[in-house]
């Protein structure tokens, strides 16, 4: 059981012609026929985009132990017409005995919908299926880095600063004391690490592992290649149970909703070239 | 275990400003998470004589209309209260009253019938895919089928009068409910039963009774006063265990989705004054 008083919205958009959108989309989360969430998302993406928005805190918390695989719905407001590829709905857990912590809630992989009020063009809604958060020893197949890079930020220098960066990054993870992924993200088909816009990536390990063995003997290391400096706003690293098509455990590895480790490069005058990144460790 | 093959959706606008719209309405019914029904319904609109398409819910009025048969028929008790949402695709904001969803199980060992799956009364919110005006999607909650002990204490008359020549009316109707030893329902309804509209009618009933005791020799009368032929097309006649307010058993007491037993009229030349309509399984 969590309770939740906060979401986050993840998108993939597909890479498609006019699959992008600036429709607001619309969240709904029923719990036995009551409506505990009906949330509007503004939404304006190109072809290939992703998105993350997290919400204000909510009017009223709810308990996810109520939620059926039915119980979430995501909706379309307007008529231009958006193709989402994967859609991930996640948030920060209230505390009860346990300090906060962050859980996948709902996920959609490798979708092929079109959602739109005009019904020539698409569905009105679509459902969002839940998946499961996993624990210290669900076995990690895949990982998903979401990462924001803010709009504005101080630079380095103390002046405004480009915050997007055209140098690679890299996340290494080590379980066990075994390298199990050490990946460069380096020109995707998306608007790489761009001042104000979010990536998503999928990651593959070498071999699969548990956040336990993260904890245990091992670690999380996010490295900028270049000294293009690049300043975060927001990161979440999830892993999966499956190398391919929809997880159905989310274990959410790292949660950092609001970046506090300043800027990145290789120059050390500008910023880090790497952060240990926090484990989540409930 | 039923399995539904076809849907009606009714519904009735509320009575107050701006209240209708003529934008598209759109049912999903997801089970575990897949939609197993999603579909647009186009209620109250019509094909004018002039090929023009025209209509749309207006304020007050009621609307029904059927699905078609389902591609993918569905079990009834795989639905939970999350299952089953009403959207609107456009801006034109609508403000429901009362919404039903009706299905009609698949014959199995027993003939088909007509019961009522999700039903909303007495909404105060508004539909429209303008933010600013109202929600998207509003769910509909499940009722219950109740059985022959039920008790019945209101009943709701859902007729659709459609379109043929000088199929409306505006005579008065009647409709009367008896058990074998009492009179339980006795009601004039008075309204121009118009071409392509469908009339919402919430019944008081003189005492509680059960279509159990119906069955024992009762009958379900639905009579015209005057002389005004009429011709509907649909009529369902549900039994409610609520005086008011949201029902949690919906009883079907008769079902008539095509309308066969001909014209209504006082005058014998036209058609017939009264007909019992059958009660459901």
């Amino acid at each position: 059981m969590a309770m939740f008083n906060q979401l986050a919205l993840s998108a993939l958009t597909r890479n498609e012609e006019d699959a992008g959108t600036s429709s607001t989309l619309n969240v709904t989360v029923n719990v036995d026929g009551e409506d505990v969430l009906d949330r509007d998302f503004d939404f304006d993406l190109d072809d290939g985009e992703a998105y993350i928005r997290i919400t204000s805190t909510l009017p009223t918390p709810f308990d996810s132990s109520g939620l059926t695989n039915s119980s979430i719905r995501v909706g379309i407001r307007d008529d231009d017409a958006w193709a989402p590829q994967h859609i991930l709905l996640f948030g920060p857990a209230q505390p009860d005995f346990q300090p906060g912590r962050t859980i996948a809630l709902a996920m959609e992989t490798d979708l092929s919908h079109w959602l739109s009020i005009d019904p020539s063009e698409g569905h009105l809604t679509m459902p969002l299926r839940l998946v499961g958060p996993g624990d210290s020893t669900t076995q990690i197949r895949r990982v998903l880095l979401l990462v924001d890079t803010a709009w504005s930020a101080l630079g380095p220098s103390g002046t405004g600063g480009n915050t997007g960066t055209d140098s690679d990054i890299e996340l290494e993870i080590i379980a066990g004391g075994n390298l199990v992924l050490k990946q460069q993200i380096h020109d995707t088909s998306q608007p790489d690490l761009e001042r104000g816009t979010t990536n998503w990536y999928f990651l593959d390990p070498a071999a699969p592992f548990t956040r336990g063995e993260v904890l245990s003997n091992g670690g999380i290391r996010l490295s900028i290649l270049g000294s293009d400096a690049w300043r975060p706003q927001e990161l979440f690293v999830f892993g999966l149970d499956t190398a391919t098509g929809r997880p159905n455990n989310v274990v959410s590895l790292v949660s950092l909703p609001i970046w506090s480790e300043g800027w990145m490069s290789t120059d050390l005058t500008e910023g880090k070239p790497a952060v240990d990144l926090p484990v989540v460790s409930v | 275990m039923a399995t539904v093959d076809n849907l009606w959706l009714a519904a009735l606008t509320r009575d107050e400003n701006d209240a209708g719209s003529p934008d598209r309405f759109n049912l999903t019914i997801s089970i575990d998470g897949v939609d197993t029904f999603d579909q647009d319904f186009s209620i109250g609109w019509h094909a004018t004589a002039q090929g023009e398409v025209q209509g749309g819910l207006r304020q007050g009025q009621a609307g029904l209309q059927e699905a078609g048969p389902l591609s993918a028929p569905f079990a009834v008790n795989a639905l939970t209260n999350s299952s089953v949402r009403l959207g609107i695709r456009g801006d034109n904001a609508w403000g429901p009253e009362h919404v039903l969803l009706i299905g009609r199980t698949q014959p199995a060992f027993e003939p088909g019938r007509i019961i009522a799956l999700a039903m909303e009364t007495d909404l105060t919110e508004w539909l429209s895919a303008d933010s600013s005006e109202g929600h998207l999607t509003t769910r509909l909650r499940l009722v219950g089928v109740g059985n022959s002990t039920t008790l019945i204490r209101r009943v709701l008359l859902l007729v659709y009068t459609d379109t043929g020549n000088d199929v409306q009316t505006d005579n008065t109707i009647q409709l009367q409910i008896g058990t074998a030893t009492s009179l339980v329902l006795n009601k004039q309804l008075t309204d121009d039963f118009n071409q392509y509209t469908a009339k919402w009618f919430y019944v008081d009933v003189l005492g509680p009774f059960t279509r159990g005791d119906l069955a024992l020799n009762g009958s379900i009368r639905l009579s015209i006063l005057g002389t005004n032929a009429w011709l509907p097309k649909s009529l369902f006649l549900f039994g409610l265990d609520t005086e008011t307010g949201r029902p949690n058993e919906v009883v079907c007491l008769s079902a008539v989705p095509v309308w066969d037993m001909g014209w209504l009229s006082a005058d014998p030349h036209e058609g017939s004054q009264s007909v019992d309509l059958s009660l459901s399984a």
